[in-house]
């Protein structure tokens, strides 16, 4: 369960990268502004659901505290990038540009929380594979 | 405040809240000093509290913007935070254990988090199933919470890893927590799914009471009224390569022009016109947006008659018993084929027409990738003191807003319908919803005057060549408000016959079986949204409300509606029909129609990002 959670942490960072690579195609793309972004909206959702997995799946293996709590941190930032979004479109035009950078940023947090995540899970596993009795 | 910036405020507080709860967690976790913890648990104290503000502001300016808040959010994080600070007091004291504490504190948190996600993923209205599966939640995550902090500390006497099934009764209490996670999380699968297809189930056309009528046979008249004439057009639908801007655009026309040539005709003709689709690949339909035509006429494709193929075509018949600006498009497929260009002017005219009157169209479209660009626009010579009617037509799919500088003047129709009375105005913008129709009079000033459109230059009348510069101020002239403008009393309607509320959120529903975060009506996504049904005759009394953060323009066909308030102030000024209106985030519009022309009409909420 842990090599899977494991696993799951380094697929995750491996899509993230991807949506950085989706949302600058997605802003250089001449379609309009939501076909263009479509395949970084549904990656969005994967990431979603990954992290979610990935923070079940590591509070039901019993790993450290931390690795749940760290999965959980992902998908609320995850989260939390949907709304940077939807709050920028209802706010419109000036500030709501302004407002969207806040959306980069938080994807630079998520690269890191991530980042984080796969040094806690990978870490645990490899070098100290849990004290057995 | 805004209703809007109060929903934002709320879930800016519920959220909030919850990042106290799990910063109070995490302190016990690490055992910090109870200073630090008492203040996080304060905070978490004091943001659900204070939570209620929002709340009771919101109820009041509707019940729908806090339904899900009032029955599930308010009630579950009090619980849950009362609950907390029960266990929060007793660690303190150094009575409980810790990992209890942490759990109550972060279950806090999940409550608030549930809370949020209920209102701003589910939105309205709350279904049975989906605040069972919130709790289901919640309590799923609480229990893997106490079950990561039971192990995490000192891990005493483990044997989780052993390779044997162990069965002994240190197994026991894991096992149990496993089997019960399970358990929760399979329910709430379940209830999900179910409470998904519920959704699909209650969209299920329901039908009226009464014989069937086919809505092909629902034609009008087919003689002109006494002194009319019969008009016949011809409009064939095909490709065409136009100019915008500095750009060649591959557009889909009428005729080969865009807007397509104008439809006219004089009150009491009969107009008859012939659509062929020369090369339109996707089909095409003839639409007559706000004219209340016959329903076989409305050009609904699937709803009153078929899309027109290539090669193929349609005969479209109507008395023009309106005057008024209106305007005719493809009603397939409609938001691409009328951005691309598919549309034209209709105007129909009084039979007596004061002469030396001087009467000019113009209709804002957008292409994607350009700027909105003013058909009609440009400049006109207009000799001073003559009679001017400019018509403006709004074809986008958001609003635009117009001014007028350099002279007063008055608004005397809205979507092709006369206000009573409307007295001068200036220095003010009109903000011209989606597929919407302002018609303006004003008596040509010498010094000339211009139209700006969305603060820019867009049309200057006049003769001199001498234009006046654009106000720089303009853009920031207030909006006018049609609803304290124009002289007569509110009309008196007797009680409606039927009421319906639609509530338009954005949430996860299922679009053509697959969930997504769409545009809700009443929680249903298009296209499952269920028909409203109402018998001819009745007076309906609609009541909209906008729960989303996007502005939702609403257009109904074959009636005009009358405005009857908007944020519960009484519409004041003139009578205010109109078959286009644009829904701005936290409104509650009122507005009533007669259902006198019987057949399907469609409410629409068409969107753009």
């Amino acid at each position: 369960m842990k090599k899977l959670v494991t696993g799951l942490t380094v697929v995750l960072m491996v899509i993230v990268a991807v949506q950085f690579f989706l949302a600058a195609a997605g802003a250089f793309d001449t379609a309009p502004t939501e076909e263009a972004f479509a395949p970084h909206r549904a990656l969005g959702n994967v990431i979603l659901v990954l992290a979610l997995i990935v923070a079940l799946l590591a509070a039901v293996a019993r790993m450290p505290a931390r690795v749940a709590g760290t999965a959980g941190l992902v998908a609320a930032l995850v989260l939390t990038q949907s709304v940077i979004k939807e709050i920028a479109g209802a706010v419109g035009d000036g500030s709501g540009a302004l407002l969207f950078g806040v959306h980069g940023v938080n994807g630079l947090l998520i690269v890191g929380a991530v980042g984080a995540l796969l040094r806690q899970a990978h870490g645990k596993s490899a070098t100290a594979p849990r004290p057995v009795s | 405040m805004s209703t809007a910036a109060w929903i934002v405020l709320d879930h800016a507080v519920t959220v909030a809240g919850a990042l106290a709860w799990f910063s109070a967690a995490g302190l016990v976790a690490r055992q910090r000093s109870a200073r630090l913890i008492g203040v996080m648990l304060s905070a978490g104290v004091a943001l659900t509290i204070t939570r209620a503000i929002p709340v009771a502001v919101l109820a009041g300016r509707g019940w729908w913007f806090v339904q899900e808040k009032a029955w599930f959010g308010l009630p579950v994080t009090g619980v849950a935070a009362a609950a907390a600070v029960v266990s929060g007091l007793s660690t303190r004291r150094g009575a409980g254990p810790a990992a209890g504490t942490v759990t109550a504190l972060s279950a806090a948190g999940y409550a608030a988090v549930a809370s949020f996600a209920l209102s701003y993923l589910i939105g309205h209205p709350l279904t049975p199933v989906a605040a069972i599966i919130a709790l289901a939640m919640i309590g799923t995550a609480a229990l893997l919470t106490r079950r990561v902090l039971t192990e995490a500390p000192v891990p005493v006497r483990d044997s989780a890893d052993l390779p044997a099934a162990g069965t002994g009764p240190a197994e026991m209490p894991r096992r149990r927590a496993l089997v019960l996670a399970g358990a929760v999380a399979g329910l709430s699968a379940a209830g999900g799914v179910v409470g998904l297809s519920l959704r699909r189930d209650v969209a299920a056309t329901e039908h009226p009471d009464g014989s069937e009528v086919s809505v092909t046979t629902l034609r009008g008249a087919d003689t002109p009224a006494p002194g009319g004439v019969l008009r016949r057009y011809v409009r064939t639908a095909r490709t065409a390569t136009v100019r915008v801007g500095s750009d060649d655009v591959a557009a889909w026309t009428f005729e080969g022009t865009v807007p397509g040539p104008a439809i006219v005709a004089q009150q009491g003709d009969l107009v008859e016109v012939e659509l062929l689709n020369q090369d339109i690949d996707a089909g095409v339909t003839l639409h007559w947006h706000g004219y209340d035509v016959p329903c076989a006429e409305d050009g609904a494709p699937g709803v009153t008659q078929d899309a027109v193929p290539v090669g193929g075509s349609h005969v479209y018949r109507f008395r023009a018993d309106q005057a008024g600006t209106y305007w005719y498009h493809t009603h397939h497929a409609s938001h691409p084929g009328v951005r691309r260009g598919l549309y034209g002017h209709l105007i129909v005219t009084p039979r007596a027409i004061p002469a030396g009157r001087r009467d000019l169209t113009m209709s804002v479209h957008t292409f994607d990738g350009h700027v909105p660009r003013l058909d009609g626009g440009g400049d006109h010579d207009v000799l001073a003191g003559t009679a001017t009617r400019l018509r403006l037509i709004n074809t986008d799919s958001d609003s635009h807003r117009f001014a007028l500088t350099g002279t007063d003047f008055r608004v005397v129709a809205v979507d092709g319908r006369d206000l009573d009375r409307p007295t001068p105005v200036g220095s003010v913008q009109l903000r011209v919803p989606a597929g919407g129709r302002y018609d303006l009079e004003f008596t040509m000033p010498a010094a000339g005057a211009t139209l700006l459109l969305n603060g820019d230059s867009a049309a200057r009348l006049g003769t001199e060549r001498g234009y006046p510069a654009a106000g720089s101020d303009a853009p920031n002239w207030p909006d006018l408000d049609l609803l304290t403008y124009g002289a007569a009393p509110p009309v008196r309607l007797p009680a409606p016959d039927r009421r319906l509320t639609l509530v338009l959120d954005r949430g996860i529903a299922r679009v053509n079986g697959r969930p997504s975060f769409a545009h809700t009506v009443n929680g249903h996504a298009h296209p499952a949204i269920p028909d409203q049904v109402v018998r001819t005759g009745d007076l309906v009394h609609v009541t909209v409300v906008n729960r989303s953060f996007d502005t939702h323009p609403w257009h109904l066909h074959g009636h005009p509606v009358l405005i009857l308030s908007r944020d519960g102030r009484s519409a004041q000024g003139s009578p205010l029909w109109v078959d286009s209106l644009d829904v701005r985030p936290g409104e509650v519009w009122e507005i009533a129609f007669r259902a006198t022309n019987p057949g399907i009409s469609s409410t629409r909420a068409s969107h753009r990002s």
